[in-house]
């Protein structure tokens, strides 16, 4: 195989100064056909990188044919090597392909993995394990560099070499610094040493050892294949790890035998758009860089400068400078173009003393930390993200053919012009403009697919119903959800109105449900609403899951009176919300009976919702049931206490029921013959929402005043804690508004016979007013002497 | 300035002190200097840093802690630029400074001392009023100032917390740093800075009520902020190496290493002045000092002094008891709160720290 015709070029995956020497190789070699380190599957891809239209960073995904989720990405930059070899044949019309194994096998052996572990497929749905389970897949192409740059092997190197990591040396060596012509061959020389090094010393051997080999094998014979068709030089472009295994001699027999026998699967490739985030070493991304947006920068440099002008170091640390000078403007920090200037030549001295030919990415930032930051690290950090990560989202020629919900997704992001954005942004959107609403539409649905690419920041109906605020963010990965979502249907209003559908039949409680017909009302999926209606319907009435009806309720009746400034079936659902709550009226009783102190509590706030919620409704016949429904509870027996003290409450607030008989039930509660936890706990009810009632009606705290003189001191000391919870709802004014009035002497008019046993004047009642105080959290020392 | 006796100085200048570590590092350096420079930029970080010259001479690390700061610092004195050094009181600014004005103009010599009475005079040029009133206006009839005598020469002049003086004083240096001369009206003249000529100003960040850097000063200068200590570990090595250095030079007696003494020092300090336990178990009140390196340092002469001279000499709970609650109580209600409540939450409960507890809850 030794053959001067074969030219190897060893790269990083990602790195500028790889990419800008490749090319400059390859214009002075004019090889007769291209090879690149990649999946043969996406041959037919390559015709797209020389488009326009294309603008990096993009991936190939290529996925199981049945089953999408099984996907692998290959992601290119602006500055990864094979893009440009890719655009470089295109342009010199030499032919090009890919000549990787192909992902088929590896897809399939990750499918047979899946069915091993169960449990990951559960995970499935979780970021973590999506990344995670990727990462696995990727292992082929995308993360071999990982093994040479950040582990082990290259660290001997960059020692030898005098730096800390492998990370600066290559930087140093490779990535930072101008084209030199002599550099793969020098590579391939350290390579060799080391993979002989590595190749025969165990501990460097790994699991993904045999998966190497046997790639190395087939690229060792598409290679052997090419020389055979082409008679001129050909040009190999593959992760410098490799370079060494792909220049050894193995017999052709031997490398076929190892290629034997793997599973293979039918698989789809595409292009998709990818994100600067996603290309970062920091999102988990084996391959992935510690700096897109520096690499970008020195690509552009030392590359594809628009203007003529040659380039040079002073213009490229200036460049950087003014870009941090830009961001830290952006975000209202004042900074001169002094400073700017100083910036760029401490980068330089900085870069001189470390005896550095570029400045690498540290010196920039210490450079600009002491003269645009004034040393603070604080504004540093704010731009960090912007800077170093960048928030790119590359974008995809219309003519590569696409699955088809990328395709009308593509069609809807430009019909209500939204891009795709690799880092957070929020967009505010008024629902009554018809632009507004149509972004509204679209996010929804993606929501319904499980594309989260708006979230929502507040409920919508607390700040006015007609906007809504959304944080944007694309992730790459929603490629692959979009393939899923295929089952569903061919355009995004099909796909999300089945798939509503889908979560609506599967609801598997009336509360899911209901939620699923806010969501599907939400998105304007008229039909899926209308059929989860009437799925709604059909299952409360058979159901007496009250509590399951109470919690529904609420958020249609929302909808119902403050719509969602888009068009509903609305007199659908009004008949379906007036049925559950009549539904509700009548089996109210039923729930609340022998309730335990925990799903009372949880019942008086459902309760106390949904009486907001039939407010909304405005319906009388139904208010006039609730209220009826209501009374019965204060009069039954095993009611749970505080459910009756929150109905009669709630009776008084409406003055449904006269002043008198609220009085009598609270006397009631209150009489001796109830236990005093009991009573508490009515009482806990009973002041639901704030004990101010007690300040306005004097009748009232002269029944309480009574019942709490009655107590015991050990029966007042097991209530105290409950009893400082309640009065914990009325803030200090009112809490010492309350105590005035208890030390208040009563006026005639307002003794009630039960209050006749607390004489204020008595020595009693003045020793008993520290714990008083105690009681109603006011400070005694602070108070102002009264009587 | 005209090296005197020496011998009975009770602080020796950096390049007194490390005179043939300079020497050493200047022999060998066959890199290129700046104009004026007695070492090349490499070699001043080596000696800021500490390291070994290939004749074997070793050079003590002045300073302890990132040397990518340091870096910094000298590329900025290199580019021309004045440097600012900011920190927390006793983050080793005058030290840093000191030392590159003696690794860099080989003097530390040239400095002003800026305070509330700083007037431009001080800074500028004064006048020699019988020579004005005998023979007028002439250069001989100026006083010059450390700044003065710094550009003519190319040296580097030092301003000791800068944010002292006042802002309208400080605003003098403007036109020195961005034009590098310094007008003189009276005489229709100027002096012309000399290639080497730089400024290095240290400032408190944390001290209010000093006069904030105008803005237009500011952007003059480069600003490093020097931090606190990363580590227990850290603090502790710097402790224990300042200690010996100045016990030494001031000839106490000597005593058994303290080392785990002075660890205990710094411990206290440090989870004073975080306001919680080093294991980020417990908060603390902090008190009103600041609780420096600088101070623990101090503290820990004054222990070791206090056992040399008047105890076993050995470190022990005794000497540091009344030396650190002196250190830390200095609002004599505030700050008595903090320490009574440190010394029962943490003190008490910490494994053999009992004799530390005894001894300090003597002295408060």
């Amino acid at each position: 195989m030794a053959d001067e015709r074969l030219h190897i070029f060893g790269v990083r995956h990602h790195g500028p100064g790889s990419a800008a020497s490749l090319v400059a190789a390859l214009d002075e070699l004019l090889p007769e056909r291209v090879l690149i380190e990649g999946p043969p599957e996406g041959d037919e891809l390559i015709r797209f990188a020389a488009s326009k239209d294309m603008k990096p960073p993009v991936a190939l995904l290529i996925h199981a044919a049945n089953d999408p989720s099984l996907a692998a990405f290959y992601p290119y930059a602006d500055y990864s090597p094979e893009w440009q070899a890719m655009r470089w044949a295109l342009k010199h019309e030499r032919p090009v392909a890919f000549m990787d194994l192909p992902v088929a096998h590896k897809l399939a052996l990750a499918e047979l993995g899946r069915e091993e572990d169960k449990a990951l497929e559960g995970k499935a749905e979780d970021k973590a394990g999506d990344a995670a389970a990727q990462d696995r897949l990727e292992t082929g192409t995308g993360t071999v560099p990982e093994t040479p740059v950040r582990g082990d092997p290259m660290g001997v190197l960059a020692e030898l070499a005098g730096y800390d990591d492998s990370e600066a040396w290559w930087n140093a060596l490779i990535e930072q610094s101008p084209h030199r012509p002599g550099v793969f061959t020098a590579l391939e020389t350290a390579l060799t040493a080391l993979r002989e090094h590595c190749d025969s010393d165990p501990s460097f051997a790994s699991s993904r050892r045999e998966e190497d080999d046997r790639r190395e094998a087939f690229m060792r014979l598409a290679i052997a294949d090419a020389l055979k068709e082409t008679s001129g030089p050909v040009a190999i472009i593959t992760g410098a790890w490799h370079v060494p295994a792909l220049r050894r001699k193995v017999k052709r027999a031997d490398d076929r035998a190892m290629l034997r026998k793997l599973p293979k699967q039918k698989v789809t490739a595409t292009w998709v758009p990818w994100t600067d985030t996603r290309l970062a070493a920091i999102s988990g991304y084996g391959a992935g860089v510690i700096s897109p947006g520096w690499y970008r920068h020195l690509w552009t440099h030392w590359h594809s400068r628009p203007s003529g002008d040659a380039p040079s170091i002073r213009m490229l640390t200036a460049g950087w400078q003014s870009r941090i000078a830009r961001l830290l403007r952006e975000n209202g920090r004042q900074v001169d173009t002094a400073s700017v200037i100083e910036a760029a030549r401490l980068a330089e001295t900085l870069a001189s003393m470390r005896v550095l030919s570029v400045p690498g990415l540290s010196e920039m930032r210490e450079a600009c930390l002491a003269t645009l930051c004034g040393g603070e690290t604080v504004p540093l950090q704010l731009i960090e993200d912007q800077l170093v990560i960048g928030g790119e989202v590359g974008t995809i020629d219309e003519a590569v053919p696409q699955m088809p919900l990328q395709a009308d997704l593509a069609r809807q992001q430009k019909r209500v012009k939204l891009k795709p954005e690799g880092l957070d942004r929020e967009l505010a959107v008024d629902l009554r403009s018809e632009a507004g609403l149509a972004k509204s539409l679209l996010l929804h649905r993606l929501t319904i697919l499980g594309i989260p690419w708006g979230r929502i920041m507040e409920a919508n109906h607390s700040r006015g119903t007609f906007r809504e605020r959304w944080m944007l963010c694309w992730e790459p990965e929603f490629s692959v959800r979009l393939a899923e979502a295929l089952i569903y249907g061919t355009t995004l209003q099909q796909a999300s109105n089945n798939c509503a559908f889908a979560k609506a039949r599967d609801a598997a409680s009336l509360q899911e449900l209901s939620q699923a017909i806010e969501q599907c009302l939400l998105a304007g999926l008229d039909q899926a609403a209308r059929s989860a209606i009437s799925l709604l319907q059909q299952r409360s009435s058979q159901s007496n899951d009250i509590a399951g009806l109470l919690t529904s309720v609420p958020p249609l009746a929302n909808i119902l009176r403050y719509g969602t400034a888009r068009e509903i079936p609305e007199s659908e659902l009004r008949l379906l919300v007036l049925s559950m709550a009549e539904a509700i009226c009548a089996g109210l009783m039923h729930s609340c009976r022998r309730l335990e102190d925990a799903p009372a509590e949880e019942m008086r706030s459902q309760l106390a919702e949904f009486g907001r919620a039939s407010d909304l409704l405005g319906d009388e016949a139904l208010a006039e049931n609730w209220r009826a429904a209501l009374s019965r509870l204060t009069e039954e027996e095993d009611v749970a206490p505080v459910l009756q003290g929150f109905a009669a409450r709630t009776l008084y607030d409406r003055s449904a029921l006269p002043q008198e008989v609220i009085a009598l039930r609270v006397s009631r509660a209150l009489s001796p013959a109830n236990p005093p936890l009991k009573a508490g706990k009515w009482l806990d009810g009973f002041l639901t929402g704030g004990g101010q009632i007690l300040l306005h009606d004097a009748q009232l705290l002269a029944i309480l005043d009574g019942w709490m003189a009655r107590q015991t001191e050990e029966a007042f000391t097991n209530m105290l804690p409950m009893l400082r919870m309640v009065f914990s709802g009325l803030d200090k004014t009112e809490r010492r508004h309350l105590l005035d009035r208890v030390r208040q002497p009563v006026s005639a008019a307002e003794r009630q016979p039960q209050s006749d046993a607390a004489n204020r004047d008595a020595p009693g009642f003045e020793a008993a007013l520290p714990m008083l105080f105690t009681i109603l959290g006011l400070d005694e020392t602070k108070e102002p002497a009264h009587e | 300035m005209p090296p005197k006796k020496t011998a009975t100085q009770l602080r020796k200048t950096a390049e007194n002190l490390f005179a043939k570590e300079l020497k050493a590092l200047e022999r060998e350096d066959e890199r290129q200097r700046p104009a004026n420079w007695r070492l090349s930029p490499q070699a001043a970080v080596t000696y800021l840093m500490g390291g070994q010259t290939k004749d074997g001479t070793d050079i003590t690390p002045k300073y302890i802690g990132n040397r990518r700061l340091i870096e910094t610092a000298v590329a900025t004195l290199a580019t021309d630029r004045a440097l600012l050094l900011l920190g927390v009181p006793g983050t080793a600014k005058s030290w840093v400074s000191e030392h590159l004005a003696a690794a860099i103009s080989g003097s530390s010599q040239l400095i002003i001392q800026c305070t509330a009475g700083t007037d431009e005079n001080q800074i500028r040029y004064g006048w020699n009023y019988a020579q004005l009133l005998a023979k007028g206006p002439s250069r001989d009839a100026l006083v010059a100032t450390p700044l003065m005598r710094a550009m003519e020469d190319g040296k580097i002049v030092r301003f000791e917390e800068l944010t002292r003086m006042g802002s309208d004083v400080q605003d003098t240096l403007i036109t020195v740093l961005s034009e590098k001369m310094l007008p003189i009206p009276e005489l229709d003249d100027a002096i012309h800075a000399t290639r080497g000529f730089n400024l290095i100003g240290t400032a408190n960040n944390r001290d209010k009520g000093v006069n904030d850097l105008s803005s237009a000063l500011k952007r003059r200068f480069n600003v490093i902020v020097l931090p606190l200590p990363d580590s227990l570990e850290e603090e502790t090595a710097i402790v224990v190496k300042r200690v010996g250095e100045i016990s030494a030079s001031l000839q106490l007696p000597e005593i058994e290493p303290a080392e785990k003494e002075i660890a205990r020092i710094v411990t206290i300090f440090r989870e004073l002045r975080d306001g919680q336990t080093l294991n980020g178990s417990l908060k603390l009140k902090s008190p009103t000092g600041t609780l420096s390196t600088a101070e623990a340092i101090a503290v820990s002469i004054g222990a070791w002094a206090e056992a040399g001279h008047f105890g076993s000499g050995v470190m022990d709970a005794q000497s540091l008891a009344a030396n650190i609650t002196g250190a830390v109580i200095k609002d004599p209600v505030q700050d008595q709160v903090v320490m009574q409540e440190y010394l029962e939450t943490v003190m008490r409960e910490r494994k053999g720290w009992g004799d530390l507890y005894a001894a300090i809850r003597e002295v408060i």
